[in-house]
């Protein structure tokens, strides 16, 4: 084997690999920021807001079965049809300004609200509670399930949907 | 690379190139699909700090598919083995580190569902490394542009 042979032409190869691979980079990036579901690529995924306390599946199932709690599912519309908790509003998180107007029309701060996303890794819920604190919701009323939808599907005793309400 | 003709070699190249095209484009379309599902996959590795999973989960299904382009196209071809050579190197290395480290996890190397990063996975991703590294070989460098020419467009 001539190691020189598998190096010929590499240096034009690699400039375009790089052309390529910045492309992409901006293409994903800007995907990312435009969809709804988009990861936060900024901050520290996987942690709470202080101000805002997540809420355990146990104690998720017993607002459910008590109904003192209002479930919000922070997700695109298209997730929310695919399937949800049963009962859950679909609030989706972007655009934002949309997601205010149909807080103040469908929720209350006197309520307790849990809010939850796709995923742990998903940072709208927590994005979110921090935009309703901002708007006269105070952190009691305010819970964050963490393992949004992921976790929530298939979990036992949390009745769930396939179909948009 | 003489033992094939021309036209043989030129056929050789479409499939390799096409068949490694179709399993990143694949790859890459799941995980732009559901990428909170790839971050949760990259994550479970363990290799990479908390602040790095996102981004890594953002980008690299579109590098995915970028170096599936790049492989049907004659004139990036190479760029595109390159990429795949790249990433099919970075991905191995982390299989075989989770595998080592007796990590229970899914791969994630086609989204939700992927089987274990175990021997499976490995070997998929060695088959990946043999045949960008092949497309890479048989595609000639420039000192051979008009020969490449003709093996990268057979003639059907």
């Amino acid at each position: 084997m001539n190691p020189s042979a598998w190096l010929k032409g590499l240096w034009p190869a690699a400039r375009t690999a790089v052309l390529v691979l910045a492309a992409a980079v901006l293409l994903a990036l800007g995907v990312n920021a435009l969809r709804p579901d988009g990861l936060k690529l900024f901050g520290s995924p996987g942690k709470t807001t202080p101000k805002v306390s997540a809420v355990s599946l146990d104690e998720l199932r017993r607002h459910l079965d008590l109904g003192t709690a209002v479930l919000v599912d922070v997700r695109g519309p298209k997730d929310y049809a695919s399937g949800h908790v049963t009962g859950a509003l679909n609030i989706p998180a972007v655009p934002r300004g949309a997601f205010l107007s149909r807080v103040f029309e469908w929720l209350s701060p006197d309520e307790l609200i849990i809010l939850y996303c796709q995923s742990p890794r998903c940072n709208y819920s927590r994005d979110l509670a921090e935009v309703l604190l901002n708007n006269g919701f105070s952190a009691e009323r305010l819970r964050i399930f963490e393992g949004g939808w992921r976790e929530l599907q298939g979990a036992p005793g949390i009745p769930v949907i396939g179909e948009e309400r | 690379m003489t033992a094939l003709s021309g036209r043989t070699l030129g056929w050789t190249i479409l499939g390799l190139a096409w068949g490694l095209a179709a399993v990143f484009a694949y790859a890459g379309g799941v995980k732009v699909a559901d990428p909170a599902a790839f971050a949760e996959a990259i994550g479970n590795y363990r290799l990479l700090p908390d602040v790095l999973v996102n981004w890594m989960a953002v980008c690299l299904p579109w590098i995915e598919l970028s170096a599936a382009l790049a492989l049907c196209l004659p004139a990036w071809r190479r760029a595109g083995a390159l990429l795949v050579l790249g990433m099919s190197g970075v991905f191995a290395l982390a299989i075989l580190s989770a595998w080592v480290r007796g990590l229970d996890i899914s791969c994630g190397c086609f989204g939700t569902g992927s089987h274990g990063a175990g021997a499976g996975a490995l070997a998929i991703d060695l088959a990946c490394i043999a045949a960008a590294a092949a497309v890479w070989r048989l595609t000639a460098p420039p000192a051979e542009a008009r020969s490449s020419e003709s093996a990268s467009h057979p003639r059907p």
